[in-house]
């Protein structure tokens, strides 16, 4: 107590101090706390870290998970049962220096991305990356952060985390919605993030999805095409399209494969599935889109294009919009029997074919082991044919919308939240309260002491004064006496 | 007009309008409603000397027309990453901050006695701005804080607090 006399900041009472230590930042917390035994006996408040965590954090809908994981590390720690999470017995300083030392961690990159080993542990940090979006994760649930922690992203093979995470980012505060991720057949040893997309920001949109394809469209995803069971090694990049749809090539994310601008889209892609996995520079041979013309929105404009050399077009055609109906399919053939061949077959969707176009392909497309594997409910749209011995197929894709891909729930992009007003409050505190009648009451004795003496005295704000603080030591007596304990 | 009487019984008048930015006078004249007694009566102020009550007007003046940010508000000074915003302070209000210590703690007394949340972050935000990019002994130097641990205690402290360091 020595120090107190000499010590001007301790005139102030402790929420003061408090008040005053929310706006400091941490090296200067902790060097406060190194000052003296008074400043150090505050810094193991709990409470006193409860405000500053939340002052410096304030909540997210994820939060709570956190919380989750330190509270349940603590018990682990005190060797006590797991029982539901409890606030109050948190350990706050604990919370707050972890999730400081992510944040410090990640200033320099855009995310971190944290191990989750198991649930009772706390994620410990199992790289840093700016901007690969494709990580592997060696069967291992993790946990993707962006560095303002606005965005979380989990990932695991199993369909169970895969819901998880879904949940996740859709619970996340700015981030909105994401794709499913990859359905019930994602990869165990990879996991695909992509960063979240905010609201009012060229940003892609959060999701989580198994290798393979996405196409965007005004800040939708149209769908999302999961491409391979292994074998890549990657990275998938999608950007906010605002009018346009976009595709992006898993191993050429900077630029976008193909894009269309018209209410149309049907993309299709070939990829030998077997070459890819015995030859690491096996490029992707060919991809198709059919686009609404520019110029003119009652035709449409096929075009194919070699994923190898994104910028070649290998056949365009215009094609008569008339016989589509809006919605069509088309798919890539490469043929076995014709070296350097392609025939590209239009269905519409009352299985009529439309057209048949050869194209010819670059040399390193031709060579065929095999049939792609496509399973699965949420891939039901897609078919395997085998037209003749000469033909083999990959895929045959619908225009598939989000309702569509989401087997028929429709999904609802939540609108930007506005700005929380800011309504001046009227509320007041019992602390207010109370010096607020204090006062008045002093108010009333004055002008009665004013009213019954002489007219030439003045009203003595002493007594005023004396009486406002006898009311006030009352006021505080009564309240000392009526308080729990 | 207000008239509000400092502790050494010291009268200022003030426009309501600006005094107003004190929720507890606030409160208190809405309570009163518009009769004549609070034109008349002055509002005893005991915990508010007469130099900081001059203060506390000057700032209440100079703000009179910024909105008034209540208890409720409790994230209203938080940014979009949500840090709080602790370093900007407005050069008239960093001109008014410019005190000795004494004064700036008598002001945030007042600031939270009469309940003036703007002011009070203000001179809190001042206090912080002191402590800023210190060492221990500079802040200690600084606000006359005495070293009370012992030479065991403050290698005990330095440990704990090793998880800030190497930034």
């Amino acid at each position: 107590m020595s120090s107190f006399a000499s010590h001007p900041m301790l005139l102030l009472p402790p929420e003061l101090h408090a008040r005053i230590l929310l706006f400091l930042p941490v090296d200067a917390l902790v060097a406060l706390f190194a000052c003296s035994r008074y400043w150090h006996e505050l810094a193991e408040s709990n409470k006193f870290w409860r405000r500053v965590y939340y002052a410096k954090y304030p909540a997210h809908s994820f939060e709570r998970e956190i919380l989750v994981e330190i509270f349940c590390r603590q018990l682990e720690d005190q060797q006590k049962p797991r029982t539901e999470l409890n606030f109050s017995l948190i350990d706050w300083k604990r919370a707050f220096v972890k999730r400081w030392q992510y944040q410090r961690v990640s200033e320099n990159n855009d995310y971190v991305v944290q191990e989750l080993p198991l649930q009772r542990n706390f994620a410990r940090i199992h790289a840093q990356c700016n901007s690969g979006f494709v990580l592997e994760a060696g069967g291992r649930l993790l946990a993707l952060r962006s560095s303002d922690w606005t965005s979380v992203c989990f990932s695991r093979g199993t369909p169970q985390a895969l819901v998880v995470n879904e949940r996740y980012i859709a619970r996340a505060d700015k981030v909105h919605h994401s794709c499913k991720a990859g359905g019930p057949y994602a990869f165990h040893h990879h996991c695909t993030v992509i960063r979240a997309w905010r609201w009012g920001e060229e940003q892609p949109f959060a999701t989580v999805h198994a290798p393979g394809l996405l196409i965007f469209r005004r800040n939708m995803i149209l769908y999302s095409h999961w491409l391979a069971w292994t074998g890549f090694e990657g990275k998938i990049g999608v950007k906010n399209p605002r009018r346009t749809a976009m595709v992006y090539d898993l191993y050429a994310p900077d630029e976008p494969v193909l894009a269309h601008t018209g209410d149309f889209a049907s993309a299709c892609f070939y990829y030998d599935w077997h070459r890819a996995l015995d030859d690491p520079s096996y490029e992707r041979p060919l991809g198709m889109v059919v686009e609404q013309k520019p110029k003119d929105a009652s035709d449409l404009r096929m075009t194919l294009y070699s994923l190898s050399q994104p910028q070649e077009i290998i056949l365009q055609k215009d094609l008569d919009a008339k016989l589509f109906h809006g919605y069509f399919r088309v798919r890539v053939a490469l043929s076995t029997s014709r070296p350097n061949h392609a025939s590209i077959y239009i269905w519409s969707l009352q299985h009529t074919m439309i057209c048949i176009e050869q194209a010819v392909v670059p040399e390193q497309s031709r060579v065929i082991t095999g049939y792609p594997v496509v399973c699965g409910d949420w891939l039901k749209r897609a078919q395997v044919f085998e037209v003749d011995d000469s033909y083999i197929f990959v895929t045959v894709y619908t225009r598939v919308t989000i309702k569509d891909y989401f087997g028929g729930k429709d999904i609802v992009i939540p609108k930007p939240k506005a700005p929380r007003k800011k309504v001046p409050t009227t509320r007041r505190s019992s602390s207010t309260y109370r010096r607020m009648e204090a006062t008045r009451r002093a108010m009333d004795a004055a002008a009665v002491a004013a009213t019954t003496t002489t007219a030439t005295t003045p009203p003595t704000t002493t007594t005023a004064g004396e009486v406002a603080e006898t009311l006030a030591s009352q006021e505080a007596g009564v309240d000392a006496n009526t308080s729990p304990g | 007009m207000v008239k509000l009487t400092s502790s050494e019984g010291t009268e200022f008048d003030v426009e309501r309008s600006v005094i107003e930015r004190s929720l507890l006078i606030k409160n208190l004249l809405d309570d009163v409603g518009e009769s004549d007694t609070c034109a008349y009566t002055p509002i005893p102020l005991p915990n508010v000397s007469g130099p900081i009550l001059a203060k506390v007007i000057e700032y209440c003046e100079h703000h009179r027309n910024d909105p008034v940010v209540g208890h409720g508000d409790a994230d209203a000074e938080l940014d979009a990453s949500g840090a709080r915003v602790s370093d900007e302070i407005d050069e008239w209000d960093m001109e008014f901050c410019k005190v000795d210590q004494g004064t700036l703690f008598e002001m945030i007394l007042a600031a939270n006695y009469l309940d003036i949340r703007s002011m009070l972050d203000l001179t809190c935000k001042t206090v912080a701005n002191m402590i800023k990019n210190k060492t221990p002994e500079e802040i200690r130097k600084t606000f006359n804080i005495t070293n009370d641990f012992s030479p065991e205690e403050e290698e005990q402290v330095q440990r704990e607090n090793a998880w800030c360091e190497d930034r």
